[in-house]
Order: structure tokens, then C-alpha cells, then sequence
């Protein structure tokens, strides 16, 4: 029995996108035998001519009738540089169709490459410029007009060497860039013969986006969470290259999701209907990079009290006192915990934690008679423990003892 | 210094014209010096966008965008020469805010915004000083070398080049600016010979 009938894949198109570096393929198996088979493709791209074989990627996929295939390539070396070519072969690998050992015969091969003119006495850079985060590779080409001899180039006030791909292309490989500034690595070059210098491009090399820290929400009125993180460095750029980081939370239960207007904060309305348990998305995200964290809390661990309001100081007489305070709280049958301290000049001579409800008192005792005093309160939920309220304080004096 | 910003705060803000005319000429003199001295925005702006090396200011120096020169706007008639700054003030003001639009909020270049609001200043000094003068402000033709203060967009050119192409651009102004304090100067000493 003869090898199975060659399914050879048909090139179709061929495009690119300078900006992105990218070559785009399409293309399609013509006399599929079956309505759909699984196929495995091999594709090869070659730089300069065809014998320089720079890339080989296999691609498998399950390819129907009439079907038209993509597949794209991003190329390290500016596609306006240099020619590439690419070509493509098959094999089916599937259960219905009798066992292959060997790859189809290839398509022919396809030129990729970019209609560029360069005057003689000019210089071309690409990319024109480039968005690109810290620490990333870039290789940037020079394409010479025909009368132009010692180019050199620099990067900032820093020369720089290329490489000689031939006659008139040559390539600067940079790694590990190194963010310099919001406006741009400023990369230029000088020739003999060149009618107008110097020629240049730019490199907008971003701060790596930070994971946000300290993520977490809170509420003092059980009618708004605030949430709050720290972002990490803005990695904004000028030119129009690249805005600050967005941030934005996505609450699952409820299925909200919100943009925040600032960098580090966001007040989320508590809706009647809304869960006890809430599962937080804090999402960031810039031209390069997006980047998330996560927390779920139950709402009534969250509460960070307003702090007690009314608070009054009576004395009872030269050595006793009384301190009444309330709180804003959901009810009288919610229990808060509140921490008691007086302080004489400065120092803290009592402290002592008590439970409470909506409206409390505190009897300080042991005074020293006609001695002033500052007394302060603080409160937080006794069930679920977040934080402390902020304090609430009241300046008191002692009478002077009866004769 | 102090007191020709006050006015320059004061000229900017509201079309109240002062209606002495040898303290709208002093004013608007400072105000021209002011904004002639090249710190005030392109000595920033070359450092902010790292074209202080040899090559990249030569570039920037090398081909100023042209505008109208010290004597062709001395060369002209009053009514002229005040309507040749205040469009080409106008043209001025439109690149500083397509300048603008390229820096985020996060990234303010304060000069640039500090010039925008002395431009308008002058702008409205040279609206009241014509005013004083009964001089219409009509759009001129432009002279010899006027129409300068626009940037050349024949094809979208690269950031770089539109760095570069900034950057001669606000020497230009400044060298504009500079010439029409001196004009101004003149007009101060024409007339304090005439008041003796």
C-alpha cells in the first residue's frame, strides 16, 4: 500500500504589522479528505534568503473543511530591516485517517517584507520608537542610504555598536534596558554624507508594573467599604506612550465590577441586597502588563468603628470620676470592645479593656485630689476584632479634698 | 520682577485693560523679557527630554522653526507689528497645547504650563495696549517670514523627530520673544524723547 494521499497546506496570505513586529499567516488544507481532521503543521521562516533558517514552530490544531488557519510570528529584528521568507507543511495526526510517518511536501516559500525607501544620503532607525518594560531585550536596525559612511550612533551620551547584518542594515542589540526617564531613551546617529542629522528614535522603557500591596476593605457605617492599597511605582510616560497604571475591583458574588478614579483607594457602595461575604479582584493594569490580587472577607470582620462621640467626665469627688461615651453601632444588642486610658502629663497611669454596648461608662477611682487628668476611649467589634476606632479624649481635674 | 508677574497674573485673568499706556509698555516689555530668557522653557524642556548632549542641542539650535525676525517686526507700522505678535502669539499658544496634550497628569511639565498662562498675558496686554492706540488687531498677511510658530506635518514623523522638531521650536519663540521686548524698548524710549 502506497503512503496516504498528501495533504499539502496552501499559503493564502501573508501580512505584517510593523508596529507589533508581527507576521501574520493564513492559510488553508485544499481536498480535505474528511469534514474535519486533526492535523499537526510545521512552519519555517528564514532571514535574509531563503537557506538562513532563523525559526521552526510546530502547530497542531483540527482543521475543517474549506477552513482558513492563522498563525503569527513576532520578529526580535524590525520587519522594515530585513526580508524574511516562510513556508509550511502538514501531517494528520488523527484516529480516522490511516497512520502518516513522514511530513507533506512544503508550500512554497512566501517573501515577508516591507516596501521601505531610503534617500542616499539618509538614514533610516526603526522601530520609530518603542514601549517596551525594564529589563526587556530590543534590537533596533539602521537601514544607510547608499552615500553614507562612519554612522555612529549613541544612547543618550553613551556610544553605542551595531552589528553589520550587510551592506547597508545593521543591527544595536540592547538588554536589560534600564528605564531612564518619563520622556524617552533617546537613541540617535551620525553619518559622513548625511544631509540632515542627527537621525533618531526613541525608547519608552516602563517601570515594571507592581503587584498592589496591603490590598484590604473596611467599613465604619455598614453603607460603604473602603478599600485601599499601595500601588507600587506609576509607570506613566510622556508622549502619549503610556498613562498611569488603571485600577479596577471586580466583586464576584455580586458580578460589579468598578474602574477607580484614584491610584491607592476605593469607596464601594454596600447595596441593600448586598452578601456578607465579599470575594475582592483588585486588578492593575498598563500598556505592558496586568497584574491582580485577591481577598475575601466576610463584611462584619471588617469593621472599623467611627470613634465614640459624647464623651463626658464627671467627677465624684476628689479621688473619682466618671467617663460616659457612644458610639455609632448597628444596635444595642451589638457588643464592642473598647479600651479605657488616663493619662497624668503625658503618661499613661491606667489602661484597662471593657466590653460595652451603643452606650457605656467607666468609673475611674484612686485619683489624686485637684490633679488634672486626660482621659481617652477607643473602640473596636468585640465578636470580630479588625481595628481600633480612633481615640476620643476628654481633659479633666480633680476637686480639691474635702477639709 | 515681582510686580511685572503681579501684572502678568492680572493681565491673564481678566480683559481689564490698564489705561495708562506707559505702564502697559513697561509691563508688557518685562513681559517679553520674561519670556525671551530660555530658561524659562526650553533650557527645561532640553533637559526633561535628554537632548542635552552636543549633538541633540546643536540639532535643536542648528534649525530653529523661523519666525518672524527682529527686523522685519521693526520694520513694521505700530497697528502692524502689534497684529503680527498677537497672531503669531495665537499660533504660539496652539503648539504649547498640542505640547500639552503629550505629558500625563502624572507627569506635568510645570514651565510649559507657567509659559501658556504668560503667553495669554501678553496676549491680552497687547489686545489693551491696541485698544489705547485705537489700533484693530486684523489678522496680518504673513510677512517675510511670519508664518513660523507651526510645526512642519507633512508625514507623521517619529517622536524623536517631533522631540527635535519641539525643541526648535521653542527656540524659535524664544528668539521671537526676545526681539519684540527690544521693539518694545524702542517704543519706551521714542516716547519718553517725545515727553521731553
Amino acid at each position: 500500500l502506497g503512503e496516504p494521499f498528501q495533504l499539502i497546506p496552501e499559503i493564502l496570505t501573508v501580512s505584517i504589522q510593523s508596529k507589533l513586529q508581527q507576521v501574520n499567516l493564513q492559510w488553508t488544507v485544499p481536498n480535505l479528505t474528511h469534514q474535519e481532521l486533526k492535523m499537526g503543521f510545521q512552519i519555517e521562516i528564514s532571514r535574509m534568503n531563503a537557506s538562513n533558517i532563523i525559526w521552526v514552530e510546530d502547530y497542531s490544531t483540527t482543521v475543517k473543511r474549506n477552513q482558513v488557519l492563522h498563525w503569527n510570528w513576532k520578529s526580535e529584528i524590525p520587519l522594515e530591516c530585513v526580508t524574511h521568507f516562510i513556508r509550511i507543511r502538514a501531517m494528520v495526526d488523527d484516529a480516522n485517517y490511516p497512520p502518516q510517518n513522514s511530513w507533506s511536501n512544503w508550500s512554497s516559500w512566501k517573501e515577508v517584507s516591507v516596501q521601505v525607501s531610503v534617500a542616499p544620503n539618509t538614514l533610516l532607525i526603526f522601530p520609530k520608537s518603542k514601549l517596551l518594560e525594564e529589563g526587556s531585550n530590543v534590537t533596533i536596525c539602521l537601514l544607510y542610504g547608499q552615500y553614507l559612511y562612519n554612522v555612529s550612533c549613541m544612547l543618550q551620551k553613551e556610544p553605542i555598536h551595531g552589528e553589520q547584518l550587510d551592506s547597508h542594515v545593521s543591527l544595536i542589540k540592547l538588554n536589560n534596558v534600564v528605564f531612564h526617564s518619563h520622556s524617552g531613551t533617546n537613541i540617535y546617529c551620525q553619518a559622513m554624507n548625511a544631509t540632515k542629522t542627527p537621525f533618531g528614535t526613541v525608547l519608552f522603557v516602563s517601570k515594571v508594573l507592581e503587584e498592589p500591596k496591603n490590598f484590604s476593605c473596611e467599613t465604619q457605617d455598614f453603607k460603604t467599604l473602603k478599600c485601599s492599597w499601595e500601588p507600587g511605582v506609576d509607570t506613566a510616560l510622556t508622549w502619549s506612550q503610556q498613562d498611569s497604571q488603571n485600577y479596577t475591583l471586580y466583586e464576584s458574588f455580586s458580578g460589579r465590577s468598578e474602574l477607580s478614579d484614584h491610584r491607592n483607594s476605593h469607596n464601594w457602595k454596600i447595596t441593600e441586597e448586598s452578601q456578607e461575604t465579599y470575594n475582592f479582584t483588585l486588578t492593575t493594569e498598563n500598556n505592558l502588563r496586568k497584574r491582580s490580587v485577591n481577598i475575601i472577607f466576610n463584611l462584619t470582620h471588617r469593621v472599623h468603628l467611627k470613634a465614640p462621640h459624647d464623651v463626658t467626665l464627671e467627677t465624684v469627688d476628689a479621688k473619682k470620676a466618671n467617663m460616659t461615651w457612644k458610639m455609632h453601632s448597628r444596635g444595642d444588642n451589638y457588643i464592642l470592645l473598647c479600651q479605657v486610658e488616663l493619662q497624668h502629663e503625658t503618661e499613661v497611669i491606667h489602661e484597662c479593656n471593657v466590653s460595652v454596648h451603643m452606650s457605656a461608662s467607666y468609673l475611674f477611682s484612686d485619683l489624686e485630689p485637684d490633679t488634672e487628668y486626660k482621659a481617652r476611649v477607643r473602640c473596636a467589634d468585640a465578636n470580630h476584632f479588625w481595628k481600633w476606632s480612633d481615640w476620643a479624649q476628654k481633659a479633666f481635674s480633680t476637686p480639691e479634698a474635702a477639709p | 520682577l515681582a510686580l511685572s508677574l503681579l501684572f502678568l497674573s492680572v493681565a491673564r485673568t481678566t480683559r481689564r485693560c490698564p489705561s495708562s499706556f506707559p505702564q502697559l509698555l513697561s509691563q508688557l516689555q518685562s513681559q517679553a523679557n520674561i519670556t525671551g530668557d530660555t530658561g524659562s522653557l526650553l533650557e527645561p524642556y532640553i533637559r526633561l527630554q535628554n537632548l542635552n548632549t552636543p549633538t541633540l542641542r546643536a540639532a535643536c539650535a542648528e534649525f530653529p522653526v523661523t519666525f518672524p525676525s527682529e527686523d522685519t517686526l521693526r520694520a513694521l507700522s505700530k497697528p502692524r507689528f502689534l497684529s503680527t505678535v498677537q497672531a503669531t502669539l495665537g499660533r504660539v499658544l496652539q503648539q504649547l497645547s498640542a505640547l500639552a496634550q503629550r505629558f500625563p497628569k502624572t507627569r506635568a511639565f510645570p514651565e510649559l504650563e507657567k509659559t501658556r498662562g504668560n503667553v495669554q498675558g501678553i496676549r491680552n496686554n497687547v489686545f489693551c495696549i491696541a485698544q489705547l492706540l485705537n489700533h484693530s488687531l486684523e489678522t496680518p498677511k504673513p510677512t517675510q517670514a511670519s508664518s513660523g510658530a507651526s510645526l512642519s506635518t507633512a508625514t507623521t514623523p517619529s517622536i524623536f523627530q517631533t522631540k527635535l522638531d519641539s525643541c526648535r521650536f521653542l527656540w524659535g519663540y524664544h528668539g521671537f520673544m526676545g526681539s519684540v521686548g527690544k521693539v518694545f524698548q524702542e517704543w519706551r524710549d521714542g516716547s519718553n524723547r517725545s515727553r521731553r
